[in-house]
């Protein structure tokens, strides 16, 4: 996620790299992962030795991805330098942001095609005979709560943004680490949300409300789940920057942050369109 | 560096004979290269399917008879398909953009290296995933639309089929990540005097593509993601009990399979310009209105979806706004078809390999087109759902881009390698190629009664299908020839110089035969309405606000001279 | 019992086909007429076409006669631009939008008429059937109940299809009669047809829908009127000669109810 930002520079006389062994190791950690998940069916690894063995293939990929994502982002990498070049209309912006804002405005179309897809099998059902498939225990509070977490997240990645550029690198840590604490304290109150939901007693649901339960839990779930797994990327790479922040980088080199920042948000407007979506309507 | 960041070393490239650097190369040119020998593979792969259909095909057989049982078939159709649209064509083209592209604009490579090399490394893997998935049961079997229910465990519950599904998320990622990088450096990274309106064909049809591909390819990827989720983990979307669940996909998949069309046909378009300009002499006639109509299309392409879709229970209304928008996103390529023949008029022809390539892909655009119409016109779109009718045109529009594509190989190849390949070998492939594929394809036309998809037919269409099977063949060996051709001369070709063609313009061919790693010795600059290369000192002066264009020409900047 | 000069008199109008400029009739005539101008000038403009391109490829090869004196050639390193010569590229591109903007427009008339959703409201006598897909077979149910996979129907008459899925993505089409629409689990589409001939029709599956797709084939046996009520007649709901099921399927219920998933459902 987060590209290569670190310039080998020196003056005028910049190395520029032409060589890196982590991506055919990321991709190769991504093939095991699929090929090791492939095995999962109704949530769990099919039987038998079979089953053993994509588990194996599923937690030495996820390692082997992330442990070369990890290293590919400290490993020292010069990319082109841009000084003498027709860049309309994205002249003010640098390589790094620019590629962010569009990486997020495909993001804009994946999160576009899951609401626009509940909104489709809503209507299909009945939008006002939805509620039917919906135990009385799913109220708005847990979403609403995780709304002003996320808000407050977004506040403090602002001000880790501003400690880095006015160098003060106590604020940056705290502001960061803050911002790791809030996204946790989202999930962790998401996963006893869901915990409840899954265990609901009653006449309607007697077995729960799960994933398979009906169309309303499926489309619960899954959108609030991929962006549960956004919030999930987020806190990775806030927890990478928090060890380098307590290292003393990013000191007047905000734009990492900045970029974070602008994924951060993004995330954080996400909700504001699920909470309503899902939590009220 | 004060932290962590530098314990780790940048490694060395290694030399371009040892085996290590096509493993940690970074650089635009090798990523290329890897691309288009990896798609080129995947076409074996996809051709084999093909093959192995049409000898099912010879003729109508009972359940059993044949190379290939039902479910082996159905396997064979649905991996064609899916091989050739997504692991063939776009990385062909997407091969000959990493290597052309950065050259053309006057960059010295993409703007994120290393992602380039991730997103090439995540295309080969996914391929390599999808090639597992005939080990794990049966592979896919639903057809390259992979149509709801049908593409959920109950009917299909073989793991391999959830592999294949990956297999395209894995796809997806590596599309983003490119598609991010090629907009990021086409946006950013051009030589200064050269506006958008200016970029070579090619460059502007890559642009279009890659912004088609970022959100199209979000589409899809969140059609996977609920697919997977319902495979793995039992959510119940496209369950055969959800409600919408089967419309739902086909909506999901044409919001995106419709721009794909785009996607893969553009590339072809913008070889198509390029080689007619540089093989005739001439400049392309009204060259704003071509790239306007394709800025249209690709907006358009985004409109267009539900016309895949005119039996399923969508309205009268509907319909009818969608052949609208249809026949509008027809139009402009009627332009672009004219233009380019209009290039011809006052040419100075010469039909070497890549314009013979081209110019038959222009023909075969052309036919495509044409019986595109016939499925515009709802009525008749009703009968041709599902038949050989729809087979046989996009095929002439697909594999009418890969012609181009193929022109495009031949075109760049003496930049690619420095050596000439052999023009009586390339004009041989040509010729099988052009009999094979018409021979191929359009007793499809003829035998269109034939529904997709199925190896039991009307007897009396069996002579057309024996004919496009042996059109098929001849259509396969032709690229042996190709192979035998570019393999021998890459080492043992003619040497050729940095613009071995009369009459190219366009930047990739001002620099030696391969390139340098860097591409250029100065920075390419076009503000005096031409190519040149700028020294160090100028552009530092020029930046810093010293001096004009003029002062820079007098002091270091070497204009460009055509070369004899 | 429906009276022979009722059936005929319905008809007629349906058999119009020839006369006026928008093609009406049955499916067949409809598309026998627009596929035809379709056809011949799908050909003329292809030979037009592409004859203007292989001519002028030929007249400007390189060492043939022709005057190129005042051409100018791209050079290399030029910034990209384009030839003169977009006033001839409007003409042909209005003429060719012309063409097929009101060759659309021509088959949109047809297909209101195809579409017509007043169609069945004006035709009290249709004969009205609900087609099932299933892997791999069709069932057929009657308005008074009668299931069959095979579909019997009488010439000259409106019949109006409704067609729906037990199970996967099916397609139900019967290229001799012109008539096919998509076969969709949950939905339903309709569609209709009317027979001139007594005969007998093959009836296909358009739509990939698994190892079967190949032979999910049956027939549409078009009868005389009389016959057909005679035939009619002696069915009723429970004695149907077969029942949905095909040897390999296992979900037989009824016409309208759409099965639960085999899925594991919670609830």
């Amino acid at each position: 996620m987060t590209p290569p930002a670190t310039a080998v520079e020196t003056g005028h006389d910049r190395h520029e790299s032409h060589a890196s062994v982590w991506p055919v190791i990321v991709a190769a950690g991504a093939f095991l992962t699929l090929l090791g998940a492939s095995g999962i069916r109704q949530g769990s690894f099919v039987d038998g030795t079979a089953g053993g063995v994509y588990l194996g293939l599923l937690v030495s990929g996820a390692v082997v991805t992330l442990g070369a994502l990890v290293a590919m982002t400290m490993e020292p990498f010069g990319g082109p330098v841009v000084e003498w070049a027709a860049q309309w209309p994205f002249a003010e912006v640098e390589n790094t942001k620019l590629g962010m804002w569009v990486f997020l405005a495909s993001d804009v179309v994946l999160f576009g095609a899951f609401i626009g897809a509940y909104a489709f099998v809503r209507v299909a059902h009945g939008w006002q005979a939805w509620h039917d498939l919906i135990p009385a225990a799913h109220v708005p509070l847990p979403g609403l709560i995780n709304t002003y977490l996320l808000l407050t997240s977004s506040f403090s990645v602002v001000i880790a943004m501003v400690a880095a550029r006015e160098e003060r690198p106590r604020v940056l840590v705290g502001s960061l680490v803050a911002t790791f604490g809030l996204g946790v304290a989202f999930l962790i109150n998401k996963a006893l949300e869901w915990q409840h939901l899954f265990h609901v007693h009653g006449a309607a649901f007697p077995n729960g409300w799960d994933l398979s339960t009906n169309i309303a839990s499926s489309t619960f779930y899954l959108t609030t789940g991929l962006h549960g797994a956004h919030v999930a990327v987020g806190l990775l790479v806030t927890l990478y920057m928090i060890g380098r922040a307590s290292r003393g980088a990013y000191m007047g080199d905000d734009e990492p942050i900045e970029h974070f920042g602008l994924y951060w948000h993004f995330v954080d407007v996400v909700w504001l369109f699920l909470f309503p979506l899902f939590y009220i309507l | 560096m004060s932290d962590g960041a530098s314990r780790l070393a940048t490694p060395e490239l290694p030399d371009a004979t040892t085996l290590k650097r096509w493993f940690v190369t970074t650089n635009h040119k090798d990523v290329g290269l890897l691309y288009v020998g990896t798609s080129l593979f995947f076409l074996v792969f996809g051709g084999v399917l093909a093959l192995l259909v049409r000898s099912q095909l010879w003729v109508s057989r009972a359940p059993g008879e044949g190379l290939l049982g039902p479910v082996a078939y159905n396997q064979a159709v649905s991996a064609h398909g899916l091989l050739m649209v997504f692991w063939f064509l776009s990385p062909l083209a997407i091969g000959l953009a990493n290597y052309v592209v950065p050259l053309q604009i006057g960059a010295k490579d993409l703007a994120f290296p290393r992602l380039n090399a991730l997103s090439y490394w995540l295309y080969l893997f996914s391929g390599l995933l999808f090639g597992v998935s005939f080990f794990q049961g049966t592979s896919f079997s639903g057809g390259w639309t992979m149509y709801a229910p049908l593409n959920v465990p109950t009917f299909m519950p073989s793991l391999g089929a959830t592999t294949t599904v990956f297999a395209l998320i894995l796809f997806t990622a590596s599309v983003t990540v490119g598609g991010v990088n090629f907009i990021t450096t086409i946006h950013r990274m051009r030589a200064k005097g050269l506006s958008l309106w200016r970029m070579p064909l090619f460059t502007w049809t890559i642009l279009l593509t890659v912004w088609m591909m970022l959100f199209a390819f979000a589409a899809l990827l969140a059609a996977l993601l609920v697919l997977s989720s319902d495979r793995l983990l039992g959510t119940m979307y496209f369950a055969q009990s959800s409600p919408g669940g089967a419309l739902l996909w086909t909506h999901l998949f044409w919001f995106f399979g419709h721009p794909e069309v785009y996607i893969v046909f553009f590339p072809a378009l913008g070889v198509m310009a390029e080689v007619f300009q540089t093989f005739t002499g001439r400049r392309i006639v009204g060259r704003k209105w071509f790239i306007a109509a394709m800025v249209l299309v690709a907006v358009q392409s985004f409109f267009v979806w539900m016309h895949h879709m005119f039996l399923t229970s969508i309205s009268l209304n509907v319909k009818t706004l969608f052949m609208a928008t249809t026949i509008g996103i027809s139009l402009p390529f009627d332009l672009m078809v004219f233009a380019l023949i209009y290039t011809l008029k006052k040419g100075d022809i010469r039909f070497s390999t890549p314009f013979l390539f081209n110019f038959g892909a222009l023909v075969l655009f052309i036919l495509g087109g044409i019986t595109g119409v016939f499925l515009g016109a709802v009525v008749l779109d009703y009968e041709f759902r599902g038949t050989y009718w729809v087979v046989a045109h996009f095929h002439y529009v697909m594999v009418g881009g890969v012609t181009a594509l193929i022109g495009g190989i031949y075109y760049w190849f003496p930049k690619f390698t420095g050596r000439m390949y052999d023009e009586f070998l390339g004009k041989v492939h040509f010729a099988m190629y052009f009999v094979g594929f018409n021979l191929l394809y359009f007793p499809m036309f003829v035998a269109w009664e034939t529904p997709r998809r199925v190896f039991a037919y009307q007897s009396s269409l069996e002579p057309w299908h024996q004919l496009a099977t042996v059109g098929g063949f001849l259509l396969g060996s032709s690229f042996l020839v190709m192979f035998y051709n570019l393999y021998r001369s890459a080492w043992a070709g003619e040497e050729a110089s940095a613009s071995p063609w009369e009459y190219a313009s366009t930047a990739e061919w001002t620099v030696s035969s391969p390139p340098p790693l860097e591409n250029y010795d100065g920075y390419p600059d076009y503000t005096e309405g031409e190519l040149r290369y700028l020294d160090e000192a100028t552009v530092r002066a020029e930046s810093t606000g010293a001096g004009g264009a003029a002062a820079a020409a007098a002091d270091g900047g070497t204009l460009l001279r055509r070369e004899g | 019992m429906v009276p022979c000069d009722t059936v005929r008199g319905l008809a007629l109008p349906l058999h119009t086909g020839g006369g006026g400029l928008v093609p009406r009739g049955t499916r067949v005539q409809v598309f026998d007429s627009i596929f035809e101008v379709f056809l011949v000038l799908g050909t003329l403009v292809g030979a037009v076409v592409l004859g203007y391109m292989g001519l002028k490829a030929f007249q400007y090869r390189r060492g043939a006669e022709h005057d190129d004196g005042d051409v100018s050639r791209p050079v290399l390193g030029e910034l990209p631009r384009g030839s003169e010569g977009g006033g001839k590229l409007f003409v042909s591109f209005g003429l060719s939008a012309v063409v097929v903007v009101s060759l659309i427009s021509w088959t949109y008339l047809t297909l209101l008429y195809v579409e017509d959703p007043g169609r069945s409201a004006a035709d009290p006598e249709a004969l009205e059937v609900e087609v099932i897909g299933g892997q791999f077979s069709w069932t057929f149910v009657y308005p008074n109940g009668h299931r069959s996979t095979v579909l019997r129907a009488p010439a000259d008459t409106d019949v109006h299809l409704t067609v729906t899925s037990r199970d996967v993505f099916h397609n139900f089409g019967v290229p001799g009669l012109r008539v096919k629409t998509d076969a969709i689990p949950g939905q339903t589409t309709s569609t209709w047809f009317v027979a001139d001939e007594p005969g007998t029709y093959a009836a296909h599956c358009y739509e990939l829908c698994g190892s079967g797709h190949s032979f999910m084939d049956t027939e549409v046996v078009i009868m005389e009127p009389a016959d057909y009520e005679a035939w009619y007649a002696n069915t009723s709901a429970s004695a149907g000669p077969a029942n949905a099921s095909a040897p390999n399927a296992t979900v037989s219920d009824g016409p309208t109810r759409l099965p639960t998933t085999a899925k594991g459902v919670g609830a």
